[in-house]
């Protein structure tokens, strides 16, 4: 029974950092692209980036 | 005097002229330096304080040859200058080709902005004998002019000295008038005085300069104008028009062409007064140069990147392969040791086949990936990476791609493990919006650093002997499918005239392994990090997709009943032997079970009606599916499958081994598996940038549909055609 309970803990914690992240996804990241890849999250904490315009669209 | 706000300080100037490499100085930031043109495609901020106390925010734009609104770049830089208005720009300048970062300096001047010129790579012009006086250059134009060597920080705390000084003047904005010719010049003072007398977006601009900006074509400029007031605005075009065409008619010209000219004769003028001397015959090549001569020539160039490719794979391969098989052996030694310490029941499930087995496949790989990121490091520090682009442009030209399209497919993995999402944003350097958008939907193709693990753990399984070699041709393979498929979108969808691209070619530089270790660290760490989170979190919702619901009460009590009739017969024969083998199938037989009615079951199985003809069972299915959240997860769910299917404690098999025993798996499956992981939709976040960088969500979804499709049939080829010639054992 604790370990259902525990297991179900852990799902429900991996959901909501799951949801959370798509939803910054979604809602437009304001790092440097947020997707946490080898070579393209490394900004420094001393830094902050600035809103960029979106480029414009291309349709 | 100390100020009492900060004062802003931009930083401006051509790609690669060293603007995030002074920002890094100045600031203390590590923002990723490449010695390529394109690294900074958004402005970014940081923090600076004067030895005075005084303190100054600093922003690197991104790098631009001109304020005209040609590409992304440019607006961004061009309406930051005339949105935030900043105190100061300093505009960086490689002072060993400063001839042509002039062109964008007299841009500025003509702009009127607060400007000091930052003379960089003062060393790089020395050793190409290249004399410069910065003081009589600072006389002709009427600007600061300070010798930096931005790497070391030689000469910044004068430059920011020099910065300080001209914000406490806090000036007016003074723009350089320059003679266009007596046909520009009379349009221009004709266009002027309408701008000035009807206060046409005069708020935001000098008059001048906005005439400036409408002979020169710029669509950005002539859009905000006729929305601001299409009265005035026409009466410009119309002037446009009849100027343009004049100077076709008398000079077989156009006005841009006539301001671009004259521009380069002012740049040459300030030059000629002994501004700058060469100590050396000018013909004579340097260093750089002599190495091109042969890294880049017609013939030996692609054969010798080539070579370089091959070599880099045969390096991470080789020198990866034990401290690999040392993490696997760890990983190993802890699933034992956790099934002997924690009791049965879900939770030892979830942390053996959910967290170990998953997101331990992944980690497993950081050696080779560090390997890979090392390789990778020394090719771009050097500046041989912007050998590779320049190289491939020639190709991209044959596909209707853009050359600065190269250097977006380098980034999305064209020498593997890079990641498409900084290569969907280096798209924005392209200016013609069906090239971008070629580029955009083509990129994820590339072999990225989430698609290695699945890559590495296939090719050591069914390919042990021919690794970095299978490597190799995989990423040709990347390269050929992505332009055909950019060459099929530009003959179809986005067809179009292509756009004509000069490539600039850094100077090699020695990379210092500072540096190296820097960027393969921070590589490195990006991909821990996102195996412990991301990849974590995905592992256990997909281990509880595969465990539950579980089976239902029936079937449980037909194997208990199967069970219980083996073991009363076992008691009657008495032959210990094969009741342990006979339990054991029935063990075996119950958790296959137990899997295939699991959510994540039901729908790999359901997949099976179309996945039969690329070959892929319904756990290949499952991992697929898992893989578009990030396509790292094909393994840990692999891993986490074959962990759950497995039934004998003391069976502590890697995945590649398990993967290697199964009979369903054979070298063509895992080659059919291979070309759709290459070539499917891309992961959750490409996706989404591409929608976000197309400004439509029509193309983020259609590079999941074409994707797939495309790949579904590459590996239906693969598969059925390995089949047909009897590969499949």
């Amino acid at each position: 029974m604790w370990q259902n309970i525990i297991i179900l803990f852990i799902i429900v914690a991996c959901m909501f950092f799951i949801g959370r992240r798509i939803r910054s996804q979604l809602g437009g990241s304001k790092t440097s692209c947020g997707c946490s890849c080898s070579g393209c999250d490394d900004k420094s904490a001393k830094t902050e980036n600035c809103e960029t315009k979106p480029p414009p669209p291309l349709h | 005097m100390s100020m009492a706000t900060p004062i802003t300080i931009a930083l401006a100037g051509n790609p690669n002229a060293g603007k995030t490499t002074l920002f890094n100085t100045l600031t203390g930031a590590r923002q990723h330096v490449g010695n390529y043109p394109g690294v900074t495609v958004e402005k970014k901020a940081g923090a600076y304080t004067f030895p005075s106390g005084d303190e100054a925010t600093i922003i690197d734009l991104p790098g631009t040859y001109s304020l005209t609104a040609y590409s992304v770049e440019e607006v961004v830089a061009r309406d930051y200058l005339v949105q935030e208005k900043p105190d100061v720009v300093i505009n960086i300048t490689d002072a060993s080709n400063l001839e042509r970062n002039l062109y964008l300096s007299t841009q500025f001047l003509e702009f009127g902005v607060p400007m000091i010129i930052a003379l960089n790579m003062i060393d790089v012009a020395q050793d190409r004998g290249i004399s410069l006086d910065a003081q009589k250059l600072s006389a002709l134009l009427k600007v600061p002019v300070v010798p930096i060597i931005a790497r070391s920080g030689k000469g910044t705390t004068e430059l920011m000295a020099a910065a300080l000084e001209l914000a406490r003047q806090n000036a007016p904005w003074d723009p350089l008038y320059i003679s266009y010719g007596e046909d520009v010049d009379l349009a221009l003072q004709t266009m002027a005085q309408r701008i000035s007398a009807t206060g046409f977006m005069t708020d935001s601009y000098a008059p001048r300069w906005l005439a400036l900006k409408y002979l020169e074509g710029d669509s950005q400029i002539r859009e905000k104008g006729s929305k601001a007031d299409p009265v005035v605005d026409g009466e410009l075009q119309e002037i446009v028009a009849k100027v343009s065409e004049h100077l076709l008619k008398t000079m077989e010209t156009y006005p841009e062409a006539i301001i671009a000219d004259h521009r380069y004769g002012y740049i040459k003028s300030v030059l000629r007064q002994e501004v700058i001397t060469h100590k050396f015959d000018i013909d004579r090549l340097h260093a750089s140069d002599r190495i091109d001569k042969v890294l880049t020539n017609r013939f030996m160039g692609p054969l010798i990147m080539l070579g370089v490719l091959l070599g880099l794979y045969k390096f991470t391969f080789t020198y990866s392969q034990l401290p690999v098989s040392w993490f696997a052996a760890f990983f190993g030694w802890l699933s034992a040791n956790l099934n002997t310490l924690l009791p049965d029941g879900h939770l030892k499930s979830m942390l053996i086949s959910g967290v170990i087995d998953g997101m331990g496949g992944v980690l497993g790989f950081v050696p080779l990936i560090m390997f890979m990121f090392f390789g990778i490091a020394i090719l771009e520090d050097s500046g041989y990476l912007a050998r590779v682009a320049f190289m491939m442009d020639r190709v991209f030209r044959i596909f209707g791609l853009h050359g600065s399209s190269v250097m977006a497919y380098i980034v999305s993995g064209g020498i593997a493990g890079g990641c498409a999402v900084p290569g969907v944003m280096a798209a924005r350097t392209l200016r013609s919006p069906r090239e971008r958008l070629a580029t955009l939907l083509t990129v994820s193709f590339m072999n990225c650093g989430a698609k290695l693990p699945v890559l590495a753990l296939l090719t050591a399984t069914f390919f042990s002997r021919s690794q970095a070699q299978l490597m190799f041709l995989l990423t040709l393979l990347a390269w050929v499918v992505a332009l055909t498929a950019a060459k099929i979108l530009r003959l179809t969808v986005l067809r179009g005239e292509s756009t004509p691209f000069v490539m600039e070619l850094p100077p090699y530089r020695f990379p210092t392994f500072r540096g190296l270790v820097i960027h393969t660290w921070e590589r490195t760490w990006q991909y821990i990090k996102k195996a412990g989170t991301t990849i974590l979190a995905i592992s256990i919702l997909i281990w509880a997709m595969m465990t539950f619901p579980g089976l239902p009460q029936s079937e449980e009590e037909n194997f208990s009943r199967q069970r219980q009739e083996i073991t009363a017969s076992a008691a009657q024969n008495a032959d210990a032997q094969q009741l342990k083998e006979q339990l054991a199938a029935i063990d075996t037989a119950q958790a296959g079970s137990t899997l295939r009615h699991s959510l994540a079951g039901r729908i790999g199985t359901a997949m099976e009606t179309v996945s039969w003809l690329p070959g892929f069972d319904w756990r290949t299915n499952i991992a697929l599916v898992g893989g578009f959240a990030a396509k790292e997860v094909i393994v840990t769910t692999l891993g986490t499958a074959y962990s759950l299917g497995q039934t004998d404690p003391e069976d502590n098999a890697t995945l590649s081994e398990t993967l290697a025993k199964d009979p369903r798996w054979n070298p063509v499956v895992a080659l059919a598996l291979i070309v759709f992981v290459m070539f499917y939709a891309p992961c959750f976040v490409t996706v989404v940038c591409i929608s976000r960088e197309s400004g439509s969500w029509k193309w983020g979804l259609f590079s999941i549909c074409f994707n797939t499709a495309f790949a579904f049939l590459l590996a239906t080829l693969v598969y059925q055609g390995g089949r047909l010639m009897g590969f499949a054992g």
